[in-house]
């Protein structure tokens, strides 16, 4: 069974939409970046769709990348979480503001 | 070729002379100064040589040395140019060249620079021959700065003194303000007539201005008038003179040579080379004359308070170089460049004998502290009293000759008061040049202790030659078979106009004035020989004024001083207002901008992430809607 390309950048938009909502609604730093995977993953599966309609390979390639970055980005980003947490800082966000200008 | 080498030898024995003193500065040797003399003997020679072919004729002689400057269409060549007037001017700086010379072998003999000295000497005669000979303004520029720079050299030559080093440094000043006209009136001029040979200058300005109409009259009368600043500077007019009475820092025999026979003639001249500029600039010959008598009259009541010999002698020069520059100003031009040359005869011999008592007392220079030295020192004593009578225009002396061609020509103006201006100035030259000899020659010798009246000697015959010499043109100089007015009436044909003041003839203006003359030398010589003179006394008020030129240099001085402070009041605020405004604005402008882009990194992630966005809706907008 084939799924209809309508169908699946339905899913990748509202994928994307849940992402963007609690990117800006939540205020600890972890949820926010679970919100940011929503994000990268809501554009994968926009990617493997396109590239499946019209049968080209690229998009597929551009996932693998965007899974490995995100992969990286997932070691740094957890990191700082948890040396956040050790430092006994707060996790809200909205306290981190040492650098406004 | 004999222009080039009359040039060039000086300059010539100047490096000579320079390189041997550079080599062993420390080892004297009286063979280079006699040699330096000889160099300028053999440049009068070739003076001489030409003179008989170029004097009252038409012919000229030219040497063109090769192109100097080409830009675009002007093309100057340097050119030598000998003609009846550069020819006297030419005798004149080499003949009284060579018997400074020959003087200061006898009065810088125990100076240890001596060859320096001598290397300098004839630079400057190097330099006034460039000056005189030369066939353009740019080429007397040349000759003019170089003079300008050997008085400088020369007045601080005992540079160890700090007030004589300057003395140089003042005259170098002053003369800038003068150049500095001097190079606009070029300027000016080559815009006009587009070219700066004299050729070009004079005829184009004096010919019908038909052909030439392009040229307005005023832009003529500019050149003029910047032209006759250039050559205050140089002459010492009022109010660039300042530099003048300084300059007698210098060894004596270069107040001679420099400061009073040729260098501060050179503005004579420009003014007489330049005639036919001025024959056209009514204007500017009006300025011109009433500079003159100004200053003629101005430094001759300056000259009756000085109590210095050598500065009695400067005031008077600035004065007599007045009647040159107002002769040259009421269209005598003749009478102007003759009195130029007799002047230099008399002057020449004044300062000299005047070097010739500063020797024999033993460098005195306060003639309040010499008296009678007829006995001591005759042969200086007779030349002197031969110079005071030229210079007062005593009957048939050659000062006679050329001030009474002055006085007609300025009676010829028809202006009462010029004329009664001048006549006084005249006047008073007798009586500060009476004052000087009473107190120096004549009179009793009881202000001199017996101690130092012993010491008092004549001066060895090498100076003595050059007084004598000098003591027969001042003799001769306006006599027919010696004058040159024949010569210059002939290049300058003046245009007689107007009625005589008063319908005098030149005979009754010569009797009237030399029996004024004679009338108050007469009794001058009366009041000086009797009236006591104390050193120590306290001078009154308008003595003291006297002789601080009537406070003349200190509020000039004070000018300069308040109109720099002034401008650098003015320079302030600009800097502080517009400078310093426009800096700090730019400044806020940045700061404002910058406050805005800062007000955007608020801490909060949210908000970068919704710019972000923000940022990809308007490219993804623009990128469709293109």
């Amino acid at each position: 069974m084939i799924v209809p390309l309508d169908h699946v950048l339905l899913v990748s938009f509202a994928l994307f939409l849940i992402g963007l909502v609690g990117l800006f609604l939540r205020k600890d730093a972890l949820t926010i970046f679970l919100c940011v995977e929503l994000l990268l993953n809501a554009a994968n599966v926009a990617f493997v769709g396109v590239a499946r309609s019209i049968g080209d390979v690229t998009g597929h390639v551009v996932v693998l990348i965007v899974i490995a970055v995100a992969a990286a980005e997932a070691a740094i980003g957890l990191s700082i979480v948890i040396r956040l947490h050790q430092n006994k800082k707060p996790l809200e966000v909205q306290k981190l503001n040492e650098l406004k200008g | 070729m004999p222009l080039l080498w009359m040039t060039l030898l000086p300059f010539l024995g100047s490096i000579a002379l320079g390189t041997r003193y550079i080599i062993a500065p420390q080892k004297k040797n009286m063979l280079y100064p006699v040699l330096s003399c000889l160099v300028l003997l053999v440049s009068f020679v070739l003076a001489i040589g030409m003179a008989f072919s170029v004097l009252g004729s038409e012919e000229v002689i030219v040497f063109d040395i090769g192109s100097w400057m080409s830009a675009g269409t002007y093309n100057f060549r340097a050119r030598l140019y000998l003609d009846s007037l550069s020819s006297i001017l030419t005798l004149l700086v080499t003949g009284i060249g060579f018997l400074v010379h020959l003087y200061s072998l006898g009065y810088m003999h125990e100076d240890p620079k001596v060859i320096k000295y001598f290397s300098y000497l004839n630079l400057f005669c190097g330099f006034m021959l460039v000056l005189i000979t030369a066939s353009s303004l740019p080429l007397l520029f040349v000759g003019w700065e170089g003079v300008g720079l050997c008085s400088f050299l020369l007045i601080g030559f005992w540079y160890q003194d700090q007030e004589k080093s300057f003395a140089g440094r003042k005259a170098f000043i002053v003369n800038r303000i003068g150049d500095a006209a001097f190079i606009l009136a070029m300027a000016l001029a080559l815009h006009a007539f587009g070219s700066l040979e004299f050729s070009a200058i004079s005829p184009i300005a004096s010919v019908t201005h038909e052909h030439f109409a392009y040229h307005s009259i005023g832009n003529i009368e500019w050149i003029a008038i910047l032209l006759f600043i250039g050559c205050m500077g140089k002459s010492a007019q009022f109010p660039l003179y300042l530099w003048l009475p300084d300059a007698m820092a210098g060894p004596t025999p270069v107040s001679a040579l420099i400061h009073a026979a040729t260098m501060v003639t050179a503005g004579v001249y420009v003014l007489g080379r330049c005639s036919a500029l001025y024959a056209s600039a009514p204007m500017a010959s009006h300025i011109v004359t009433i500079v003159g008598i100004f200053t003629a009259f101005f430094a001759a009541t300056v000259a009756i308070f000085q109590n210095d010999i050598k500065k009695v002698l400067a005031y008077s020069t600035v004065s007599q170089l007045g009647f040159m520059v107002l002769a040259m100003g009421v269209g005598a031009y003749a009478a102007g460049i003759f009195h130029l040359v007799t002047h230099a005869y008399f002057k020449g011999l004044l300062f000299l004998g005047a070097g010739s008592v500063i020797h024999g007392m033993h460098h005195e220079q306060d003639i309040r502290r010499m008296g009678g030295l007829k006995s001591r020192m005759v042969a200086t004593t007779v030349t002197f009293m031969i110079g005071y009578l030229a210079i007062i225009g005593f009957p048939l002396m050659s000062g006679f000759f050329s001030k009474d061609h002055i006085l007609h020509h300025v009676s010829l103006t028809g202006n009462a008061w010029y004329f009664i201006i001048v006549l006084l100035s005249a006047l008073l030259t007798a009586l500060y040049m009476t004052r000087l000899i009473a107190l120096v020659f004549l009179g009793s010798n009881t202000r001199i202790s017996l101690v130092k009246a012993q010491k008092i000697h004549e001066s060895p015959n090498v100076m003595l030659i050059p007084l004598w010499i000098l003591a027969f043109l001042s003799i001769v100089g306006g006599w027919k078979f010696f004058s040159f007015y024949p010569v210059l009436e002939k290049l300058f044909p003046t245009h007689a106009h107007g009625h005589a003041l008063w319908h005098m003839t030149e005979t009754s203006v010569a009797i009237i004035s030399s029996v004024l003359v004679l009338l108050v030398a007469g009794f001058s010589m009366r009041y000086f020989l009797k009236a006591p003179v104390v050193i120590d006394k306290t001078p009154s008020s308008l003595e003291i004024a006297g002789q601080r030129q009537w406070y003349v240099d200190e509020s000039l001085m004070q000018f300069g001083r308040y109109a720099m402070a002034s401008l650098s009041k003015i320079s302030n605020f600009i800097e502080k207002i517009i400078v310093d405004g426009l800096i700090g604005n730019i400044k806020f402008v940045v700061m404002s901008f910058a406050r805005g882009l800062s007000a955007m990194v608020t801490g909060i992630p949210q908000s970068y992430v919704f710019f972000l966005l923000l940022g990809i809706v308007f490219i993804i907008y623009f990128s469709i809607g293109m």
